[in-house]
C-alpha cells in the first residue's frame, strides 16, 4: 500500500493555523507508522505496548553441500571406493557409493532466541540403503556439557522421495538458549556394492526468529 | 554531513509560543529523516528501500564441497594466487555451497575470482533445487566464468535480478552455488571465491 503522502518536509506549512497543530501531529504519526510497517512488515500494531515483533515463520533450506563428511579432508569424501561420496547424485541428492556408510554434519546456524519449530529431512531411499537424521544440542555453559537429541528419525529402505518430519510431526519446538550449538548428523547407509538409487537432498529448518536480532 | 538540529527530547519548551508548533513539527520530520537516513533508510521513498544499495556475501572456497573429482587438491599459494586446485590430471572437477542469504533478497550480479591453465577453465552456475513436486527440477539462475589461459582475474555476470523465493512452506527449493573446474593437469587453474551482490527490501529479511 502507498504512503498516504510523501515525506512531507514542510509540512505543516507556516500558515496552517494554529488550531490544526493536533492535526498536523497526528499525520505525523500515520507518516511514521507507514514508513515503519514497510521496514518492519507484519508489525503493524504500533499501539501494542511493548510492540510485538512479528511471528515471522521462517524457513532455512540447507542444501547437502552444506554437510560436511565426518572424519574425512576436504576433496577426499568423493570418489568411488566404498563409503565415499558418490560422483553422482540420484534425484538431486547426494549418495554414497556402498557397500558402507557416512555421516554427514552441518552446523544450523540459526540465533540464539529463535525456536526451531521442526524440520523435514528430503531425502528417498532405495532397496538395502537408508537415512538417518539428528538434530542434536550440545550445550556449552557448565562443563560437563550435555549432547541433547532434540529429534531423530530414520527413513528406512525403499522409501519413496519425500519431506520427512525428523520430529514425525510432534514438532521440536525448542529455543535456543545460549550456549547451544545446534546440529545435524545425516548418516547415509548402503549396504549394496556400487551406487544405488537413493539419496539426501537437504534439510529445511522451520523457526521463528526474533526481529532485527543478531543482523 | 552533520545534522540541522541537535536531537533534543525537551523540544520544544512549555513556555514556547503555540505559533510555532509547525515549525517544531517540520523540525521533527527532517530530524528524523536525517537520522534514518544516516541508517541507510530513506522515508522519503514509497515504498522505502531499506538499506538501498548493494550488500555483498564473498564465498571462499573453502565453503565448497567436492562432489566429483579429484581426491587430492591443492592450496596454490606459491604462486601467489592463493586459490584451490585439484591436484591431479586434465579433468573436469564439480563443487557446490549453498548459497547463505536471507529468503526474499535480490542477487543482482555473480563474480567469479580465478586463474586458467591453458586449456583450463572455471564455470560459476547459480543453482535452484526445486524438490516441491518430490522430483528434482534443477534450474540454473546465472551463470560466469572465466576462459582459458587468464592470468589472476574476475569474472562478472554484469546486472542480473535473481529473488530468492520465500515461499518456504509450499516451495522447497534449495540455493546453491556450483564451481566447475577444468584443468590441464598443471595445477595453474585455480579459484579463490566468488562474490555474491544483493539487495534486501525490508529488515526482517534476515537469517
Amino acid at each position: 500500500m502507498s504512503h498516504t503522502r510523501p515525506w512531507p518536509f514542510l509540512s505543516p506549512s507556516p500558515n496552517r493555523p494554529s488550531n490544526e497543530a493536533d492535526d498536523a501531529i497526528r499525520e505525523l504519526r500515520v507518516d511514521i507508522e507507514e514508513r515503519m510497517a514497510h521496514l518492519l512488515p507484519g508489525i503493524g500494531n504500533w499501539t501494542a505496548d511493548p510492540i510485538v515483533a512479528p511471528a515471522f515463520t521462517r524457513y532455512m533450506f540447507m542444501h547437502y553441500s552444506q554437510f560436511r563428511p565426518f572424519g574425512q579432508l576436504f576433496g577426499a569424501a568423493a570418489g568411488t571406493a566404498a563409503g565415499k561420496i558418490s560422483g553422482t547424485e540420484f534425484n538431486g541428492g547426494v549418495r554414497i557409493v556402498g557397500s558402507g556408510s557416512l555421516t554427514l554434519q552441518a552446523d544450523i546456524q540459526i540465533p540464539v532466541g529463535s525456536t526451531i519449530v521442526d524440520i523435514d529431512l528430503l531425502g528417498v531411499t532405495a532397496a538395502n540403503t537408508s537415512i538417518v537424521g539428528n538434530i542434536l544440542k550440545l550445550n556449552a555453559v557448565i562443563p560437563p556439557y550435555t549432547l541433547t537429541t532434540l529429534a531423530t528419525r530414520t527413513i528406512a529402505a525403499s522409501t519413496a522421495q519425500g519431506t520427512f518430519s525428523l520430529s514425525s510431526g510432534a514438532g521440536i519446538d525448542y529455543e535456543i538458549v545460549e550456549g547451544d550449538f545446534i546440529h545435524a548428523t545425516i548418516v547415509l547407509s548402503n549396504t549394496n556394492v556400487g551406487n544405488a538409487d537413493f539419496g539426501f537432498q537437504g534439510l529445511r529448518v522451520h523457526y521463528f526468529a526474533p526481529a532485527l536480532r543478531y543482523v | 554531513m552533520a545534522y540541522t538540529n541537535v536531537w533534543s527530547t525537551t523540544s520544544p519548551a512549555n513556555g514556547d509560543p503555540a505559533s510555532g508548533a509547525a515549525a517544531d513539527i517540520r523540525k521533527v520530520r527532517v530530524d528524523l529523516y536525517e537520522r534514518m537516513l544516516s541508517l541507510g533508510i530513506d522515508l522519503s521513498n514509497d515504498p522505502i528501500i531499506v538499506l538501498d544499495g548493494d550488500n555483498y556475501l564473498y564465498v571462499h572456497w573453502s565453503q565448497f564441497q567436492v562432489i566429483a573429482g579429484a581426491s587430492l587438491w591443492t592450496v596454490n599459494i606459491g604462486v601467489n594466487h592463493y586459490g584451490v586446485s585439484p591436484d591431479t590430471g586434465a579433468a573436469s572437477y564439480t563443487m557446490l555451497a549453498p548459497l547463505m542469504l536471507p529468503r526474499g533478497v535480490e542477487i543482482t550480479e555473480i563474480v567469479v575470482f580465478g586463474k586458467t591453465a591453458t586449456s583450463g577453465t572455471i564455470t560459476i552456475n547459480l543453482k535452484r533445487l526445486d524438490m516441491t513436486s518430490g522430483s528434482a527440477v534443477p534450474s540454473t539462475l546465472a551463470t560466469v566464468a572465466i576462459a582459458a589461459d587468464q592470468n589472476q582475474k574476475t569474472e562478472t555476470t554484469g546486472a542480473i535480478s535473481v529473488t530468492l523465493d520465500s515461499t518456504g512452506a509450499t516451495n522447497l527449493y534449495f540455493y546453491y552455488v556450483e564451481c566447475i573446474l577444468v584443468e590441464n593437469g598443471t595445477g595453474d587453474t585455480q579459484f579463490q571465491g566468488v562474490k555474491i551482490k544483493y539487495e534486501r527490501d525490508n529488515l526482517l529479511q534476515v537469517i
